[in-house]
């Protein structure tokens, strides 16, 4: 198998600031957390780090990234050295000081903030999400800000009528909505009340797709595209064929090739779903240049197949075992890393 | 004296979200290295499969319920993978579309990468063409128009190809 040289460095970093939030979503992916977050001084300097080695985008989520005390400042550096920030965040815990120190340190050329709600109406909301009137507060002070905000939300079986029609209300003061639906995590299947099946989910995207046509052209929709093609509804733009052209070969699949995740505790990770499976290093005491060029970053980019085939579904059947007895048996053994035990503050 | 080379640019990923080579997958993956049977529209059955590995879902009392859509935690694309972008969040359309401007560009052992946020698009640059980039994004910089810059070693016909390729990328203002 082929593959490229290694790059210098990523191009995408996405930090776990903090592992808590002030939100108990009925499907959120980040839990169990660990009530950990990291050290200010080393993450700092991580991010000072990152815009030397020409990282181009960072990514600070969580758990909940604005509960961080320093959160602000690292944004200051990350732009300050050349990066473009993204912020995910639940919006709840958005004091006007921290919007107008916002703005104060970056431009609408270099920082977005996204903000997740599944609708404005907190019946439908609250049982799923929580605290709507706090963040209907925070999305109205931002509509006035300066700063460049995207719209997040969940389609599931309590807005699947009516989450599109979110844009409406905030449209033209945000630009960017970006839908999802909602998925088959742990903490989802304990709310199958929530789940949609395959026609909900479909109608969900045709409906949302007329109900674009009328708005002018800077709506920005980043999943409706990709979301229509997977549920069978092509939709043949031009840029479609430059698709067939991209020349980036990796072998296996990207983990720890492009982008990565660095958790509370510092642990670098090629891949955010097969987390214990692509444990590049730990850079709370080691510079990222070092993991980045580190033999074990490379046995995570060297794997023969994708990390997260290794993980045991419900029936404990892995995708592993279902390869070829011989590729299996040519393929280079990585036995599975332990991820850095989080430590539970206070 | 023509000293620098050929100048060279290609789409190296579509999206920095891109996960797989061009024309890879899951389901190539597995259709050529694992015993799984394809099914009668010759799809790899493995939606679920999949899935139940992205999320680890096999805590106690947690059963799949029956008559949902099959994988929504991974999104095909043409065979492709996308990451599910609240994770990226990427910078999206500007409406100051500057691209010399808003490009970004790294040097890299081959020559250079070259990120365009506006089409979320990574390009791979040899050397030669990393400097000339480099020289254009000066020239931008200092206000001057593009169009009059003269690149002194290299070929004429090098130097039009290759801003052709810049500029049907969208690299460069027409």
């Amino acid at each position: 198998m082929t593959r490229d040289a290694v790059l210098r460095a990523p191009f995408t970093v996405c930090m776990w600031v903090t592992d808590y939030c002030n939100l108990d979503c009925a499907y959120c992916y980040a839990k169990p957390f660990s009530g950990r977050r990291m050290a200010s001084d080393r993450a700092l300097e991580l991010v000072r780090e990152l815009g030397a080695m020409g990282v181009f985008d960072i990514t600070l989520a969580g758990g909940e990234p604005m509960l961080h005390p320093d959160i602000v400042e690292m944004i200051r550096i990350a732009v300050a050295g050349g990066m473009r920030v993204g912020l995910l965040s639940n919006g709840v815990a958005m004091p006007q000081a921290r919007i107008d120190a916002l703005e104060r340190v970056t431009t609408k050329q270099n920082f977005i903030i996204q903000i997740s709600i599944d609708s404005t109406d907190a019946a439908i909301n609250d049982p799923v999400r929580g605290k709507t009137h706090r963040v209907v507060d925070t999305l109205e002070r931002l509509r006035k800000s300066a700063l460049d905000v995207q719209l997040a939300t969940v389609v599931h079986k309590a807005n699947v009528r009516s989450a599109h029609r979110v844009i409406e209300q905030y449209y033209p003061d945000i630009k960017r909505f970006h839908f999802l639906n909602v998925q088959r995590t742990a903490s989802a299947l304990q709310h199958p009340e929530l789940l949609l099946d395959e026609a909900e989910a479909l109608d969900f995207w045709l409906t949302l797709n007329d109900y674009a046509k009328g708005f002018p052209d800077d709506l920005f929709l980043p999943s409706l595209r990709v979301q229509l093609r997977a549920l069978g509804q092509a939709n043949t733009d031009p840029e479609a064929s430059l698709h067939a052209q991209a020349s980036f070969d990796c072998g296996v699949c990207s983990a720890g090739w492009t982008h990565v995740n660095i958790t509370a505790d510092f642990d670098v990770l090629g891949c955010d779903i097969a987390r214990e499976h692509s444990l590049m290093g730990n850079v709370a005491h080691e510079s990222f240049g070092t993991v980045w060029r580190s033999a074990e970053a490379d046995a995570v980019r060297s794997q023969p197949f994708p990390g997260c085939y290794k993980i045991a579904g419900p029936d404990g059947a892995r995708l592993q075992d279902h390869l070829k007895p011989e590729f299996v048996q040519h393929a280079p053994a990585h036995e599975p890393v332990h991820v850095t035990p989080a430590l539970v503050m206070g | 004296m023509k000293a620098q080379g050929k100048p060279s640019i290609e789409l190296y990923m579509y999206s920095l979200n891109q996960e797989f080579p061009v024309k890879t997958g899951h389901a190539t993956y597995l259709k050529r290295y694992s015993e799984l049977k394809p099914g009668s529209r010759g799809e790899v059955s493995l939606n679920a499969a999949v899935e139940s590995q992205v999320f680890q879902v096999n805590g106690p009392g947690i059963e799949l319920p029956l008559g949902l859509p099959a994988d929504w935690s991974v999104q095909w694309l043409e065979n492709q993978w996308i990451e599910n972008h609240t994770k990226a969040a990427g910078m999206g359309i500007r409406e100051d579309f500057d691209p010399l401007r808003s490009i970004l560009v790294r040097e890299e052992d081959f020559g250079g990468v070259v990120f365009e946020p506006n089409s979320d698009r990574v390009y791979k640059v040899n050397h030669a063409g990393l400097k000339l980039i480099s020289q254009m994004q000066e020239q931008a910089r200092a206000g001057r128009p593009v169009g009059d810059m003269r690149f002194d070693g290299h070929d004429d016909d090098d130097v039009a190809s290759f801003v052709g390729a810049m500029k049907a990328a969208g690299l460069l203002g027409a």
